[in-house]
């Protein structure tokens, strides 16, 4: 046989290989070359063993998860930056949105106010994300766009309301969920934080500097104020707030008699819950790193 | 596998963290252990690794579905990452030593697989030391990162025949340096 015979020959075993077929059937359609083959496969099986054998580091594939999340914040804050590029033909609804803008600078606040009240998926939507960026970009302290953020996620909260009232689809709301859990990510990176959030673990509620206590059941948490850390989060105030649109977006939903938006207003009301008790949790971490 | 992850790579072009992580969770070790073993254990590998997930977050933008299958674009990156870092550090291999032909083939089947069981991951990377690059890359493309033969293809930009061809010298050419490496082990 051709050397390019032999070269196919091994390519042919190794694809039955990679399929489970055993070594002794592969050989068995070239006996010719059979033991210039068996050699070849053997260690190509033995390689790939090896491979296989090599321990994956979790504690650095988790780490890297933390990387990840703050190059990912990064990036989307970059592409957030990318909105004064609108003469680039690519951001054509910012574009759009950033004329807006300009007109808003003439006067043309009522468009602004309409815009507030504004959903994903409508047209003026762009519109209020534009003025959003903007108080972003014109924030020049990391606790001013920090406080920025946890207002936009409470914004992104209320909005996943409205969008069950308006009977948008689910994707949209659970893009809407998105954006408020990016939000969230953001205040944790702005005040400090690590990334990834932990899971929420609570043992024991009193300890926190928030009042927060975890129905091990529901899931469903509930934060009293607290004077002390009141004084010392500037994000209480809006984490409160959220969480009273949270009781009451609870509440709407027990209340709810349609089976299927009942459902649908459960799933994007617990993923938000969710991140916004990460959140809560993160800010507790921060409080200690900086006790420490 | 493109089939598999290509929703959750239109899902992170549009800005979903969640879907790159699931792509970084299925993918990372891979390209963990392509990275270790070219580079060897260590904070090393384990940083290359997490850089090559960086540099893909910086580029996700400019993939394109009509261009390279999304495995092979990453392992591209995987692979200028740890050849600029090798670079930057020669000693890790070692001298490079030209594949002498004229090594005697372990003629005897005991002798090979006496060879194989010997075989672990540090004689391994040893004898591909020994290799050439593209033998070196194929080897670790198809059998340690497990990518099929189209795919390591794309990843090197050479045609899948030149790929079948590499991949057969490069087992014959670690058939002739790993077995006075394994025995160099044996007599320390």
């Amino acid at each position: 046989m051709s050397e390019q015979n032999d070269i196919d020959a091994l390519n042919t075993c190794l694809e039955l290989l990679e399929k489970g077929i055993a070594i002794e059937v592969c050989l068995a359609r070239y006996p010719e070359i059979a033991t210039k083959l068996e050699p070849m496969l053997r260690l190509a099986m033995e390689t790939r063993r090896l491979g296989e054998t090599i321990e994956i580091p979790t504690d650095a594939q988790r780490a890297g998860i933390g990387l990840i999340t703050n190059a990912w914040a990064k990036r989307q804050v970059k592409s957030g930056g990318q909105w004064w590029g609108v003469f680039r033909p690519l951001a054509k609804s910012w574009a759009l949105a950033m004329v807006v803008v300009m007109i808003l600078g003439f006067g043309g606040w009522t468009t602004s106010t309409v815009a507030a009240d504004s959903v994903p998926g409508e047209a003026l939507y762009p519109v209020k994300q534009a003025q959003e960026r903007f108080l972003l970009v014109v924030a020049f302290s990391d606790r001013g766009k920090a406080d920025l953020h946890a207002k936009f996620a409470h914004q992104r909260t209320q909005e996943i309301e409205k969008l069950v009232d308006r009977g948008k689809s689910q994707a949209v709301m659970d893009r809407t969920a998105e954006r408020m859990a990016n939000h969230t990510r953001r205040v944790v990176v702005l005040m400090g934080g690590e990334l990834p959030i932990p899971m929420p673990v609570v043992t024991d509620p009193e300890e926190l500097g928030i009042r927060v206590i975890l129905d091990p059941v529901s899931g469903l948490i509930t934060i009293s104020e607290n004077k002390r850390s009141r004084e010392r989060y500037k994000m209480q105030k809006r984490f409160l707030q959220q969480f009273n649109h949270f009781r009451k977006m609870e509440e709407r939903i027990s209340r709810e008699n349609h089976s299927v938006r009942q459902a649908r207003m459960e799933k994007s009301f617990y993923r938000s819950q969710e991140f916004f008790h990460r959140a809560i949790l993160a800010m507790k971490a921060i409080e200690e790193a900086e006790a420490r | 596998m493109q089939a598999e992850i290509e929703p959750l790579i239109r899902s992170a072009q549009e800005g979903n963290l969640s879907a790159f992580g699931s792509i970084y969770e299925s993918l990372f070790p891979k390209v963990y252990r392509y990275v270790a073993a070219r580079v060897g254990y260590g904070p090393e590998a384990e940083d290359i690794a997490q850089e090559v997930f960086l540099k893909a977050i910086n580029s996700l933008d400019k993939f394109q579905f009509r261009g390279p299958p999304f495995i092979s674009w990453l392992f591209r990156i995987a692979h200028n990452l740890v050849v600029d870092r090798v670079r930057h550090m020669k000693s890790t291999f070692g001298p490079m030593v030209p594949l002498d032909e004229a090594l005697a083939l372990p003629d005897a089947q005991n002798v090979e697989n006496q060879a194989l069981q010997a075989l672990d991951v540090e004689v391994l990377r040893r004898a591909l030391g020994r290799v050439s690059e593209l033998q070196r890359q194929v080897v670790l493309l198809r059998f340690i990162a497990g990518l099929s033969l189209a795919e390591t293809a794309v990843a090197m930009n050479r045609k899948e025949n030149t790929i079948k061809a590499l991949q057969h010298s490069a087992l014959a050419a670690l058939r002739r340096v790993m077995h006075p490496i394994i025995s160099e082990a044996a007599l320390r």
